[in-house]
């Protein structure tokens, strides 16, 4: 009975982490096996997928293009949020700042779905045509909330005393945005935009909406799949992952130095 | 005496709020003067005024003459030393004391002598190098200090730098504070709401409540003459007396009290007889005494503090009279003994009722 009640909980922990984990471990695993199939026992190992991969035009294309977006979404998005967020804390009146820091945080909760179709129909009211451009767009506005939300937490803890000091040692307004506040915030910055990127990468139900002839890798993931299973989608989702769990983590490394 | 610094008819709205309210006050060059309040009674605005991260709702704001009123922080001849010292978190402490330097356009060389001598007057040579955080509290507000003296400013703002330090580190700090304005004969403008601080440090007190200065003077003015039983009570313990006027004669003033009338030297305006007024008298300056006392009543408490004993005399059912003195002074005193207490009159201080 002792040994059960032991085992059970690590047994059920062990489950869920099996749940969570094995989609993704079945993927990588098998962008490196040589059979097509997904099939066990695994017969070989092999980097060929990765090769034919990237030797498919229409893949480099999609992964240019992603990156591309990922790009302007953490420039745009990081600088954007992180403005946003320093005027926000430094607002006197409290209501003010909690409403509109809740309004900024609103699209995240939107579902994805009404966001891709409200932009499309809003691009072909103002004529524009589907693309790269319309797809930016929405990356920008999906991944702000979630800059606004990180840089809001860290500047939370900011001490704008320093700044004032720097005023009281004779530094103009933009000298001292300069020498104390840019460095000081320029880690969590860094971070958000980190974030955007990754946001932007994987992204899928808005560009699918908004991109039009174009392909992002995930939309080219999408296509081929529905011609049934090319072992090179799991090369490509396995190099989409590598490159997410590495921002991920670099974004809360960054993160992790507090703003002082 | 020069003004270092005019406060002209200065008011401050904080919305519907008043934060001061008219205040005019000057600080004479070479002065260390303390505004002296609890929390909210508006001397930290007053030093953000002077500082210029305030602007007055009414008033002007002179410094050595010259109109600083529409003057940004960055244009005025003060620096502040602020409460937790606001050291910049990514530069070196020479780097932290030498930022005013750099803006102002020094050259290196100047900077580092100047950097070098700025840590020795704060006794921290060789902590050049260290990190803002590598620092104690009494450090970092040294580093602090030396970083707002190094520009040389015509007045040094000091707004509560040493709060946040325990006790002894606290004295130690205050007495160098004053060795070092003493020897740099430098303005220090130092905000505090710990009234020993104020009475160890300063030239002139400014003693503030609800957005006015209520009464400025030497600590030893202060203490001794308070004007209000506001001051009297901010100041030190004091032990109070309400009554009325009896008689006015041969400058002293007769106050009828719960507990007898005494004879009080006459200061200030006449009074009439009958006004309400209050005496005040300083536990340190009543005496137990058989002949010519002026007071008696049943000890309630006897409070052992080291060097002194402070005894608690119960007059009458509102009202605990407070003596306080050398430990062998009271002697053989016990709770529930009747004791008999006097002072000399010219101890005693005549106040009006400001309700307080």
């Amino acid at each position: 009975m002792v040994a059960l009640r032991k085992i059970l909980p690590a047994a059920f922990v062990s489950l869920v982490v099996a749940y969570l984990y094995a989609p993704i471990a079945v993927i990588v695993i098998f962008s490196f096996t040589t059979s097509p199939r997904l099939s066990m026992p695994i017969e070989g190992l092999t980097l060929a997928w990765y090769a034919n991969a990237f030797a498919n035009p229409l893949i480099s294309t999609a992964l240019r293009n992603s990156l591309i977006l990922a790009i302007i979404s953490a420039v745009l998005s990081g600088a954007m949020g992180a403005a946003f967020a320093f005027w926000l804390v430094t607002l006197k009146r409290a209501r003010v700042q909690a409403t509109l820091l809740t309004a900024s945080l609103m699209p995240a909760i939107v579902p994805l779905l009404v966001i891709g179709i409200a932009l499309a129909v809003f691009f072909r009211g103002v004529g524009m045509q589907q693309g790269l451009l319309n797809a930016a767009i929405g990356h920008v506005l999906v991944s702000l909330p979630f800059v606004v939300l990180t840089m809001n937490a860290r500047l939370e803890t900011f001490d704008f005393s320093v700044l004032e000091a720097a005023r009281d040692l004779g530094a103009t307004p933009s000298r001292a945005f300069r020498d104390i506040t840019l460095p000081l915030i320029r880690p969590s910055v860094i971070g958000a935009a980190m974030l955007a990127a990754a946001l932007s990468l994987d992204e899928f139900v808005v560009t699918w909406f908004n991109v039009g002839n174009q392909q992002t890798v995930p939309v080219l993931v999408w296509g081929l799949m529905r011609r049934g299973i090319d072992p090179s989608i799991n090369a490509i989702a396995t190099v989409l992952l590598s490159v997410l769990v590495c921002l991920v983590i670099a974004s809360n490394i960054i993160n992790r130095k507090k703003v002082k | 005496m020069t003004a270092a610094v005019e406060i002209i008819g200065v008011r401050k709205l904080f919305g519907a709020t008043t934060a001061l309210e008219r205040v005019d006050f000057e600080v004479g060059a070479g002065e260390f003067v303390s505004l002296l309040g609890a929390s909210g009674c508006g001397k930290s605005t007053l030093l953000r005024i002077i500082a210029g991260f305030e602007s007055p709702s009414e008033g002007r704001v002179r410094i050595h003459g010259e109109d600083v009123t529409n003057l940004p922080p960055e244009r005025r001849p003060t620096n502040l030393v602020f409460q937790r010292g606001a050291l910049f978190p990514h530069m070196t402490v020479r780097e932290n004391v030498g930022y005013g330097l750099k803006v102002k356009g020094w050259e290196r060389t100047r900077i580092n002598d100047r950097v070098d001598e700025m840590l020795a007057l704060v006794r921290l040579e060789g902590f050049g190098d260290r990190e803002p955080d590598q620092l104690s509290g009494g450090q970092a507000q040294r580093v602090a200090l030396a970083r707002a003296l190094a520009s040389e400013p015509q007045v040094l703002l000091l707004d509560e730098p040493l709060s946040a330090l325990d006790l002894k580190l606290r004295q130690q700090m205050q007495l160098e504070l004053r060795a070092i304005q003493k020897r740099l004969g430098a303005t220090f403008v130092f905000v505090t709401h710990d009234q020993t601080e104020a009475l160890v440090m300063s030239d002139r007190i400014a003693i503030m409540n609800n957005g006015r200065i209520v009464q400025h003077g030497t600590p030893r003015d202060i203490y001794r003459r308070p004007k209000s039983v506001f001051v009297s009570n901010f100041i030190g313990a004091t032990n109070l007396l309400r009554g009325t006027v009896a008689s006015v004669e041969n400058g002293r003033t007769f106050l009828q009290t719960g507990s007898g009338t005494h004879a009080i030297p006459a200061t200030g305006s006449p009074l009439r007889v009958g006004q309400l007024m209050v005496l005040s008298v300083r536990p340190e300056a009543v005496r137990l005494q058989g002949e010519g006392a002026r007071v008696s009543g049943l000890v309630t408490e006897i409070i052992y503090q080291g060097n002194n004993v402070r005894v608690g005399t119960r007059l009458d059912p509102d009202t605990i009279f407070w003596a306080e003195g050398r430990d062998d002074e009271f002697d053989g005193i016990a709770v529930g003994d009747t004791v008999a207490l006097g002072w000399a009159e010219d101890a005693a201080t005549i106040l009006e009722d400001d309700g307080t």
